[in-house]
């Protein structure tokens, strides 16, 4: 007993002497903690995604200066595989940041619900570029909003998270 | 119990913690790495055929099995008859000095991630090539051996290393509809912002010696490397702009020999075109005096590397740091948001300088 006692003890004390699993940044979007919305409103109502994005890109204050793209560009980084587009626009940065703005009408909420899953691809893609790259920006990216309502979807990526959400919030109850 | 008992049990204990705890250790390291034993046993024990040595593998091509069998890439287009007319290239192995050669305080600036991505098999013999001098002191290594065979089927298109060297012109707009723009996210804001028509296979944090296997160019699967989605004879400029991001990473002789292999992929992919070694572009003068490894100093050191090799290896260096620079050579302060990065808007004496310094070409 004492033999078996002594045996136990030292396998624990050499368990604890193994060196743990070192522990690896993910770097890959696992947990995107992305604020989504989907709203599914009661009636159709006809945002005006312009002034959407401008309300976006004027009443947040930005770290970069954010440029806007058309969309023969923006599809170079992009990928609209199934997301019919009636109407965009996008603001991109320097690539000092992962600031943008993204706001798309689509043919129907069918198209919207691709844009969703295309903006959280975009956003894991750029977890993977500026984790090692500019880090503070994956914060950015882990609080990036992504909204969708019936044909209109929503990317945000800036400091201020909560007021972009007021901001899509609003322009979609109007 | 007597004493010699006793004093046996805690030795027979002893040994058995030691040898259970290398066990389990070894386990975890075994599983944590990704590696299997023999990778490990490979590793722990010195094999080099295993294990990790600086430098980067890279792919030898030889006639038979070229880079461009359809068999291993992904490109759809290459009909029999052009595979059938292309001369294989002779074997072209990478350029990767003896390990004496590699400075010891060199191997000292690889991050562990580059550790990690990079080996490499050190030959002691260096074939294909006549002159290759220690980058470091003037000199760069001659690829004047390896430039592959052109291909009998465009005889009657200019050869563009035949013709090297050809005086720079004013070209218009038109010029970069066929031009590949490879790079850092420097060069992936001039896709973004100017009015250039041309392919951009760009991308943040793109570091030369991650060429391989670094995601660039999205797809309908995602985003791939640059080779994975480069069509065959599409181009007939190839703009690369690199050697921002690799310092501090990797040291001058591994740039290089990252730069040649690119080099040499894309002579075998784009048989027509003509390479362009775009300088790095300065940062700023608040930049430079914060950040001593990604300084204007350090910048200044990596082009005249580049125009070197430019030089010997009939490509055209590009010097348009001088287009954007203030009057002390650093990058116009007005002109970016972190001192690295430029503004759309700031993008135009860029593109004005690639229309009026470019090589006139078919």
């Amino acid at each position: 007993m004492r033999k078996f006692s002594i045996v136990l003890v030292a396998t624990v004390a050499a368990l604890s002497f193994t060196a743990c699993a070192k522990e690896e940044v993910k770097k890959t979007a696992v947990n995107i903690n992305v604020n989504e919305q989907a709203e599914e409103a009661s009636e159709e109502k006809e945002v005006n995604v312009k002034e959407l994005a401008d309300k976006l890109l004027n009443d947040i204050t930005y770290q970069d200066q954010l440029g806007e793209l058309d969309m023969d560009t923006a599809s170079t980084f992009y990928t609209f595989d199934g997301v019919e587009v009636e109407e965009a626009y996008f603001f991109e940065s320097s690539g000092a940041t992962a600031e943008e703005i993204v706001v798309i009408k689509c043919k129907d909420s069918d198209s919207a619900a691709k844009a969703k899953e295309m903006f959280k691809v975009r956003v894991s893609d750029q977890i993977d570029s500026y984790t090692d790259y500019v880090p503070e920006e994956v914060t950015k990216l882990n609080d990036a909003v992504i909204i969708t309502s019936n044909n209109i979807a929503v990317l945000s990526v800036s400091n201020d998270s909560s007021k972009a959400k007021s901001i899509i919030e609003e322009a979609i109850a109007k | 119990m007597s004493l010699k008992k006793r004093y046996f049990t805690i030795a027979f204990t002893l040994i058995f913690s030691i040898l259970l705890s290398f066990f389990v250790g070894a386990s975890l390291a075994v599983w944590d790495m990704g590696e299997d034993v023999s990778s490990m046993k490979a590793l722990i024990l010195g094999d080099t055929e295993k294990g990790p040595i600086i430098g980067e593998t890279q792919k030898i091509v030889s006639a038979g099995t070229s880079i461009i069998d359809v068999t291993d890439n992904p490109v759809e287009n290459i009909k029999d008859e052009i595979k059938a007319d292309i001369a294989m290239p002779e074997a072209i192995k990478p350029i990767v000095p003896e390990s004496e050669d590699i400075d010891e305080s060199e191997e000292s600036n690889l991050t562990e991630e580059v550790k990690k991505e990079k080996e490499v098999v050190v030959t002691s013999e260096i074939s294909g090539i006549d002159e290759l001098v220690r980058v470091g002191n003037d000199e760069v290594i001659s690829l004047a051996d390896q430039i592959p065979a052109r291909p009998v089927s465009y005889e009657d298109f200019p050869d563009p290393i035949e013709t090297f060297p050809i005086p720079f012109a004013e070209v218009d707009e038109n010029y970069f509809n066929d031009a590949l723009f490879i790079g850092d996210s420097r060069m992936q804001g001039l896709g973004m912002y100017s009015d250039i028509n041309g392919t951009f296979f760009a991308a943040t944090a793109f570091q030369l010696f991650k060429y391989k296997t670094f995601k660039v160019v999205p797809t309908a699967a995602g985003k791939v490397p640059i080779f994975d989605a480069m069509p065959y004879d599409k181009f007939t400029k190839i703009y690369i702009k690199v050697g921002l991001n690799e310092l501090g990473c990797v040291s001058d002789e591994a740039f290089i020999n990252d730069y040649a292999s690119l080099v040499n992929e894309l002579r075998v992919m784009q048989p027509r075109a003509i390479i362009y070694v775009h300088a790095v572009l300065p940062v700023t003068a608040a930049k430079s005096e914060t950040d001593r490894t990604h300084c204007n100093e350090n910048i200044k050191a990596r082009n005249e590397l580049l125009k070197t090799f430019a030089e010997m290896n009939k490509c055209y260096y590009i010097d348009v740091a001088s287009a954007v620079s203030d009057e002390t050579g650093a990058l116009k302060a007005d002109s970016t948001v972190d001192g690295i990065h430029m503004y759309g808007k700031s993008m135009g004496s860029w593109v004005e300088y690639l229309r009026t310094h470019a090589v006139p070409w078919p």
